[in-house]
C-alpha cells in the first residue's frame, strides 16, 4: 500500500509540473531521443524565451555555435583565474605564489539536447538565456571538482551520485545506469515513437520518482537556487509571461526548490570564454569526462535514424559496421553470423524484458556469436572494433569567424611558419625527429619546448625520463592533437599574447617558486636554453648561482651538476659555457661536502641517495679539472659515519669504483657477517643491496670474491635466519642489470662447479658455426639499430 | 531388503543424484509459479532458468491445502550476463560450447542447465580419444542384426538420438578430446536437425523435435588437441567461463560445495572460516603468481582451480575423519595441497617451496594457523 501511495504522490507531483504555465522539458546530456523531442517541443510551442541549463555567461558564444561552419563536437570552454583568492580561501588552498586557475568544458554533440535546443530556438527567433551556475562559481560553493566538466544531472558528489544511479540499475536488475536509461528512453521498437507529451510525462515521472529516492546535497541545491533565481530574473528582464517561456534542463532539476533567494555571488577573477573544437573520443565517458556517454558514435547514428523515421535501423547499422570492420581485420565472420547476432540480440532483449534490443544486447550477442573462445584473447580484434564503432573518431571544428585570442593566433601562425600545421591537426599520434643543429629544427624544438612549458598537450618529448638519455642535438617528439590543446592555450593566454611571452612568464613564475632549490633552478636553466629564451636565461643564471651557494642537499646538488654538465655541452655560447664551468666547480665542492650528511639515510630512502653518489663518481671519473680527492676524502669519512649497513656498503662501493679500495676488503666484510651474531647476520642482505646498487663495474670485476663471501655466509647461517635473509638477498641480486646479473650468476656457477657450456656443446667447437653466429648477431644488431633510428620517421 | 550400513546410509542411496533429482523441489516450485512464455519443450521459461541457476527470492508454492516457501539457492557463481547469453543460445539455432580452464564449473553449469531446461541432465556423451561416431549417432544389436537383419527394433540409439526424439538437451563433455572426424558427425545433426539411418531402406531417419540442442564443454587447455573444424565452430556459440575473479565469491563457492561433499562423508565438524580463508588465499596467490602483499612468485603448471581447492578441502576432511580428530586443520590442508600443486611437473615442487619460504613463512611468524600450515607442508615435502 505504501508503494502505491508513493506512486500516486510522485505521479501527482509530475502532473502538477506538466500543467504549469511555464513549460518544463526534461533532458539528459547526449540523449538522442531527448534531442529529437526537444526540437519538436520548441517547434510546436514556439517560445519567446528559452531558458537552458548551460553555464550562465556563455551566451555570447551562441552566434559562433550556430554558425554553419561550426561542426560539432565542440565545447563551450571557460577558464577562470582566482585573482583575489576567494575560491582558494573557501577551500583552504594556499596560493601565495600563484592564483588558482580553473577550467571547464561544456561539450556538445550534434545530438546533444542543449545544442539542438539552441539551434531550434534560434531558428524561430527566440531569446536564449543560460541558467546554470558557472562551474568556477560552483567551486566557491563547495563543488569538489570545478575543473571537471559539466554534468546536468550530477549532484556535487560524483561518487555518491554514481552509487545512486548504480543503485537504480541494480534495482532494475541491470548492469549499468546507461543500460537502465536506454531500456526506458532510447528504445523505439518497430520505429514507433511515443507522442511528444507522452515522452515528457514518462520522463518527468521517472525523474520525480528517482529524485524522491535521493537527497541532493548543499552544492547541488545552491546550483538549483541559482537556476531558479535566474529563471525568475530572465522572465522579468525579457518581459515574458511564464507561458511564453520554456525551460530545458536535466530531468532531476524539474523539481528544484522554488524559494526566492538572493542571487548566489559569483567570485571575482579573470574569466575567458571560448568555443573550442572537441572530439568523439573526449565525449566518451571513459576519457575522463564525467557526463560523457558510453557510445558517442552510436548515439549519433541513433539520432540520425530517429530523424529519418527509422530508429530500428541504428542497431542494425551498428552491427553491420562492427562485422564489416572485423572482417576487414581478417577475422572469419560470415553472413550466417550476422543473422545469428541479430537473433541472439532479440532473444536477449526478450529475456531481459525489453521490447527491442539495445546496445548492451548487441554487444553480448556479438561476443556470443563471433568469439570462439576467451573474449580477452580470441576476442581482441572484435572488442577493438566494437569500441571503435561505439566511440568514433570525429573531431569538431569551429567557424573561422569565431574570435581567436592572440595566443591562439600566434600558436597557429607558428605552426604554419614551422611547417608543423599538417602534422598536428589530427588525433592519431605522429613522431617528429629533430636535429637541433638544423636551423628549422632548432626553431621547432624551441617552439615545442615552449608549449611543454605551457603544459599545452600537443607534443611529448620521447625518452625524457632521464635528461642524460637524450643525445645532445637530436630529439624525438610525439605529436598528437587533442581538444585540450586549444583549451590550454586559452587558459594560458593570461600569461602572454605569444607562445614565447607566455612560456617566459610561466618559466619566470617557476623560477620564483624554486627559490634556493639548486635542483629545480638548474633544471629550469636548462629548460630556458631549450626554449631559446635569452632574457630568461640571464634570470635563471642568477637564480642558479644563488641556489647552488645556498642549497646543501646532496640530492639537489648532484641533480644540479647533471643539469649544468648538460648545459655546458649543449650551449654553443662561450660565455654560457664559462658560466656553466664555474658553477659546476662550485656545485661539485658543495656536493662533496654534503656526502657525509646522508650517512644516516634510512633504508627505505637510500635508492635516490645512492644514485646521487653514483652520479658524483661518474663526474669524478670524467671531469679532470675537478678535485676528485675531495670526494674520496669525504667518502672515506662517510664510511665511518654510516649507521646502516646499506649506506656503508654504498660508500665503499663508490670508493671501489674510484679505485681507492680493493674488492677483497668488501668481500671480507661481507664474509664477516657469517661469524656475527644472529641480529647482525640479518643485516648482510642490506649490505649486499647497498653494494650492488652503488657499484656498476668494479663489483662485477670482483664478482668471484663476492660469491665466495656470500656462499660462506649462506652456509653459516641457520635455516630460520636464511629464510628471513632470503628476500633481501634476492632483492639485492634482482636490482642488478640483467647483464650484470648473468655475470654474477656465472661467477656463482663457476664457484659451485656447475657451469655448463651449453652453446659450446651445441656448436661442437666448430669455428665456422661460431663465425656464423657472430655474423648473424651483428646483422641483427644492425637491423635493430636501423629500425630504432627510422621507426616512423618524418 | 536394503540394509543400512554402519554410517546409517541406506543401500538405495546413491553417491550423487542428477541435478533434476537433487533439486527437484526447487524446479517444481519454479515450474508451478512460472508464467513467462517457454520455448517448445522447455520445462521452464528462460527467465525462470536464470533464477534457478543464479538463485532468487523464495517461491511460495501450494502443497495440498498448505502454502510453503521454497528457497531457490544459487547454483552457479558466474556473472548474470554470461548465464543469460548461455541460456539464450540454447533457445536459438546454435549449440552452446562452454570453454574455460579446468575446474571452473563448466560441467556443473551444463548439468544444471539441462536439468532446468529439459528436466534431464543424464543424456550425456563423454568425449575421449576413443569416442566413435556410433557413440554419437547410433549402433546396432549385432546379435539380433545377424539373426534378423537391420530393423528399427535392433537399433541402439545414442544419447543424441534420444535427445532429438524427446526434444531435450544433449550434454557433450570434453568435446575437444574427440578426434575431428567424430566431432564432425555433429555438423549434420546441428545443421539438418536430423540423423539419417541408411541401413534401414525407406527410413527417413530421426528428426529432432523442438527443444533439442547441445551443450558441449571443452577445457581451454585442450583446445589445441583437437580443435573444432571451422564448420562446427560456426554452429556453436562459445561462452568462456572465467576463473573466479574475487576472493569472497571463491570462498563462498568453496564453502558451499565442500560443505555438501563433507556432509556426504559424515565428517562431524565443518571447515572453520579461518581455514577456509587460508585455503582460498593459498590457491589464489599461487594461481596469480603474486601474494596479497604484492610479492611476485612463480606459478605452477597446474591450474589450481576452485574445483581443485574444493578437492583439497574434501581430502583434508576425509583425512581428519579417518586419521585425525575429525576437525579440519591447517596442517591437513597443507598435507593434501602438495598433490594438487605437484602433478606432472616436478618443477612445481620448487614453486611450492618458494611460496612456503617467501610468503607463508613470513605469515607464520605472526599467525599460528600459518605456522601449522608451513610446518605440515614442509614435513610433507
Amino acid at each position: 500500500m505504501a508503494i502505491a501511495a508513493e506512486i500516486d504522490r510522485v505521479s501527482a507531483q509530475a502532473e502538477r509540473l506538466l500543467t504549469e504555465d511555464l513549460y518544463w522539458f526534461p533532458v539528459r546530456h547526449h540523449s538522442p531521443t531527448a534531442a529529437y523531442f526537444v526540437e519538436q517541443a520548441i517547434e510546436q510551442r514556439r517560445p519567446k524565451l528559452l531558458l537552458l541549463e548551460a553555464p550562465a555567461g556563455m551566451e555570447p558564444l551562441i552566434d559562433d555555435l550556430v554558425h554553419d561552419q561550426t561542426k560539432p563536437p565542440v565545447a563551450l570552454y571557460c577558464s577562470f583565474r582566482d585573482d583575489h583568492g576567494e575560491i582558494a580561501a573557501s577551500r583552504g588552498i594556499d596560493t601565495a605564489t600563484e592564483p588558482l586557475q580553473l577550467a571547464s568544458w561544456f561539450p556538445l554533440q550534434s545530438y546533444s539536447p542543449e545544442y539542438v535546443a539552441i539551434r531550434s530556438a534560434r531558428a524561430i527567433g527566440a531569446q536564449i538565456v543560460f541558467i546554470d551556475l558557472p562551474h568556477y562559481a560552483q567551486a566557491l560553493h563547495g563543488s569538489p571538482a570545478a575543473e571537471a566538466s559539466e554534468d546536468d544531472t550530477s549532484a556535487a558528489d560524483g561518487d555518491r551520485w554514481s552509487e545512486f544511479l548504480q543503485g537504480l540499475a541494480d534495482a532494475a536488475g541491470q548492469r549499468s545506469w546507461d543500460e537502465t536509461w536506454d531500456s526506458r528512453f532510447e528504445i523505439h521498437h518497430g520505429g514507433a515513437l511515443p507522442e511528444l507529451e507522452d515522452y515528457r510525462r514518462k520522463l518527468s515521472q521517472f525523474c520525480a520518482a528517482a529524485r524522491s529516492g535521493s537527497a541532493p546535497d548543499r552544492p547541488y541545491l545552491t546550483r538549483e537556487a541559482f537556476m531558479w533565481e535566474r529563471i525568475q530574473s530572465a522572465l522579468r528582464e525579457h518581459g515574458c509571461t511564464a507561458d511564453q517561456a520554456m525551460v530545458v534542463c536535466g530531468g532531476f532539476h524539474l523539481y528544484m526548490p522554488r524559494q526566492a533567494q538572493p542571487p548566489s555571488p559569483l567570485p571575482n577573477g579573470t574569466v575567458h570564454r571560448a568555443l573550442v573544437p572537441y572530439s568523439d573520443s573526449r565525449t566518451w565517458e571513459h576519457a575522463g569526462y564525467g557526463a560523457g556517454n558510453r557510445a558517442p558514435r552510436y548515439y549519433q547514428r541513433l539520432y540520425t535514424a530517429l530523424r529519418e523515421g527509422q530508429a530500428d535501423l541504428a542497431l542494425q547499422q551498428q552491427a553491420a559496421e562492427v562485422l564489416h570492420r572485423v572482417r576487414a581485420k581478417g577475422e572469419r565472420v560470415a553472413a550466417a553470423d550476422a543473422i545469428a547476432v541479430r537473433h541472439h540480440a532479440v532473444l536477449l532483449a526478450q529475456l531481459r524484458g525489453r521490447p527491442a534490443p539495445i546496445l548492451d544486447d548487441l554487444d553480448d550477442a556479438l561476443l556470443s556469436c563471433c568469439v570462439k573462445g576467451d573474449p580477452e584473447f580470441e576476442g581482441v580484434a572484435l572488442r577493438e572494433v566494437m569500441l571503435q564503432a561505439r566511440v568514433g573518431n570525429r573531431v569538431g571544428s569551429v567557424a573561422a569567424a569565431a574570435g581567436m585570442l592572440p595566443l591562439v593566433r600566434d600558436y597557429r601562425a607558428q605552426l604554419e611558419q614551422l611547417e608543423l600545421a599538417d602534422l598536428v591537426d589530427r588525433e592519431d599520434p605522429r613522431e617528429l625527429a629533430l636535429d637541433r643543429r638544423q636551423e628549422l629544427d632548432q626553431r621547432r624544438s624551441a617552439f615545442l619546448h615552449r608549449l611543454a612549458q605551457l603544459q599545452v598537450p600537443l607534443a611529448q618529448l620521447l625518452a625524457a625520463d632521464s635528461a642524460l638519455d637524450q643525445s645532445l642535438f637530436k630529439e624525438r617528439w610525439r605529436l598528437c592533437w587533442s581538444p585540450e590543446v586549444q583549451s590550454k592555450l586559452i587558459e594560458r593566454s593570461l600569461d602572454g599574447d605569444s607562445v614565447e611571452a607566455a612560456a617566459g612568464t610561466a618559466l619566470q613564475r617557476e623560477l620564483n617558486q624554486a627559490g634556493s632549490n639548486a635542483k629545480d633552478t638548474c633544471r629550469l636553466l636548462l629548460r630556458a636554453l631549450a626554449m631559446d629564451l635569452p632574457q630568461l636565461l640571464r634570470h635563471a643564471q642568477a637564480a642558479c648561482t644563488l641556489a647552488v651557494d645556498e642549497d646543501q642537499r646532496l640530492l639537489h646538488l648532484a641533480d644540479a651538476l647533471t643539469s649544468l654538465r648538460l648545459l655546458q655541452r649543449r650551449t654553443e655560447d662561450a660565455t654560457m659555457q664559462g658560466f656553466a664551468a664555474e658553477l659546476i666547480e662550485r656545485a661539485w665542492d658543495r656536493a662533496c661536502f654534503a656526502v657525509p650528511e646522508v650517512a644516516a639515510t634510512a633504508a627505505a630512502d637510500q635508492g635516490p641517495v645512492i644514485d646521487a653518489l653514483k652520479s658524483l663518481a661518474e663526474v669524478a671519473l670524467t671531469q679532470d679539472h675537478l678535485d676528485s680527492q675531495l670526494l674520496i676524502s669525504t667518502l672515506k669519512s662517510a664510511v665511518e659515519l654510516a649507521e646502516s649497513a646499506g649506506m656503508r656498503a654504498a660508500y665503499q662501493a663508490i670508493l671501489l669504483d674510484l679505485g681507492q679500495i680493493k674488492i677483497d676488503l668488501v668481500a671480507a666484510e661481507l664474509a664477516a657477517y657469517a661469524h656475527a651474531g644472529w641480529e647482525q647476520q640479518l643485516r648482510a642482505g642490506e649490505y649486499l643491496q647497498g653494494l650492488l646498487r652503488a657499484s656498476t663495474t668494479a663489483i662485477m670485476l670482483g664478482a668471484s670474491e663476492l660469491v665466495v663471501a656470500l656462499d660462506r655466509l649462506i652456509v653459516s647461517v641457520d635455516g630460520e635466519c636464511f629464510l628471513t635473509l632470503l628476500p633481501s638477498l634476492r632483492a639485492a641480486i634482482e636490482q642488478l642489470h640483467r647483464r650484470h646479473r648473468d655475470a654474477f650468476i656465472a661467477a656463482a656457477a663457476r664457484h659451485l662447479g656447475v657451469q655448463t657450456e651449453a652453446v659450446e656443446e651445441l656448436l661442437g667447437g666448430d669455428p665456422a658455426a661460431h663465425a656464423l653466429i657472430a655474423e648473424l648477431d651483428q646483422e641483427v644488431a644492425r637491423i635493430m639499430a636501423d629500425f630504432t633510428r627510422h621507426w616512423e620517421p618524418l | 531388503m536394503n540394509q543400512p550400513d554402519q554410517a546409517g546410509n541406506g543401500v538405495d542411496e546413491v553417491l550423487q543424484q542428477p541435478a533434476e533429482q537433487a533439486y527437484a523441489e526447487q524446479l517444481q516450485a519454479l515450474a508451478q509459479t512460472d508464467s513467462d512464455p517457454r520455448p517448445a519443450n522447455w520445462q521452464l521459461s528462460p527467465r525462470a532458468v536464470i533464477t534457478y541457476l543464479l538463485g532468487g527470492d523464495p517461491v511460495r508454492v501450494k502443497s495440498g491445502r498448505k502454502t510453503r516457501e521454497v528457497a531457490i539457492t544459487r547454483k552457479f557463481f558466474g556473472s548474470r550476463p554470461l548465464v543469460e547469453r548461455a541460456v539464450v543460445t540454447l533457445a536459438s539455432e546454435r549449440a552452446l560450447l562452454l570453454v574455460g580452464e579446468p575446474g571452473t564449473g563448466k560441467s556443473w553449469l551444463s548439468e544444471h542447465m539441462a536439468a532446468a531446461i529439459s528436466g534431464c541432465s543424464t543424456l550425456t556423451i563423454q568425449g575421449t580419444a576413443g569416442t566413435t561416431e556410433e557413440h554419437i549417432r547410433y549402433s546396432w544389436n549385432i546379435a539380433r542384426v545377424i539373426a534378423e537383419g537391420p530393423s528399427a527394433a535392433n537399433l541402439i540409439p545414442a544419447p543424441t538420438m534420444t535427445a532429438m526424439r524427446s526434444g531435450t538437451l544433449l550434454r557433450f563433455e570434453e568435446i575437444t578430446r574427440c578426434v575431428p572426424d567424430v566431432q564432425d558427425a555433429l555438423v549434420s545433426i546441428l545443421s539438418d536437425k536430423r540423423i539419417a539411418i541408411p541401413e534401414l531402406p525407406g527410413d527417413s531417419g530421426v528428426a529432432a523435435r523442438p527443444g533439442f540442442n547441445i551443450i558441449a564443454t571443452a577445457n581451454s587447455r585442450d583446445q589445441g588437441v583437437n580443435q573444432l573444424s571451422a564448420a562446427l565452430k560456426r554452429r556453436f556459440n562459445y561462452i568462456h567461463i572465467p576463473l573466479v575473479a574475487d576472493k569472497q565469491t571463491e570462498m563462498a563457492i568453496v564453502r558451499e560445495r565442500s560443505a555438501q561433499l563433507i556432509a556426504r562423508y559424515s565428517v562431524p565438524t565443518p571447515m572453520e572460516e579461518p581455514i577456509l580463508d587460508l585455503l582460498t588465499t593459498v590457491f589464489r596467490e599461487m594461481r596469480a603468481g603474486r601474494s596479497e602483499q604484492g610479492v611476485s612468485l612463480k606459478t605452477p603448471s597446474t591450474t589450481l582451480s576452485t574445483a581443485e581447492a574444493i578437492g583439497v578441502a574434501l581430502d583434508a576432511a576425509l583425512h581428519a575423519r579417518y586419521f585425525g580428530d575429525g576437525s579440519i586443520s591447517a596442517g591437513s590442508i597443507a598435507r593434501n595441497l602438495v598433490g594438487s600443486v605437484v602433478k606432472e611437473d616436478l618443477a612445481d615442487l620448487a614453486v611450492l617451496r618458494e611460496y612456503l619460504s617467501v610468503v607463508a613463512a613470513k605469515r607464520a611468524q605472526e599467525q599460528p594457523l600459518w605456522r601449522e600450515f608451513v610446518d605440515a607442508a614442509q614435513a610433507s615435502l
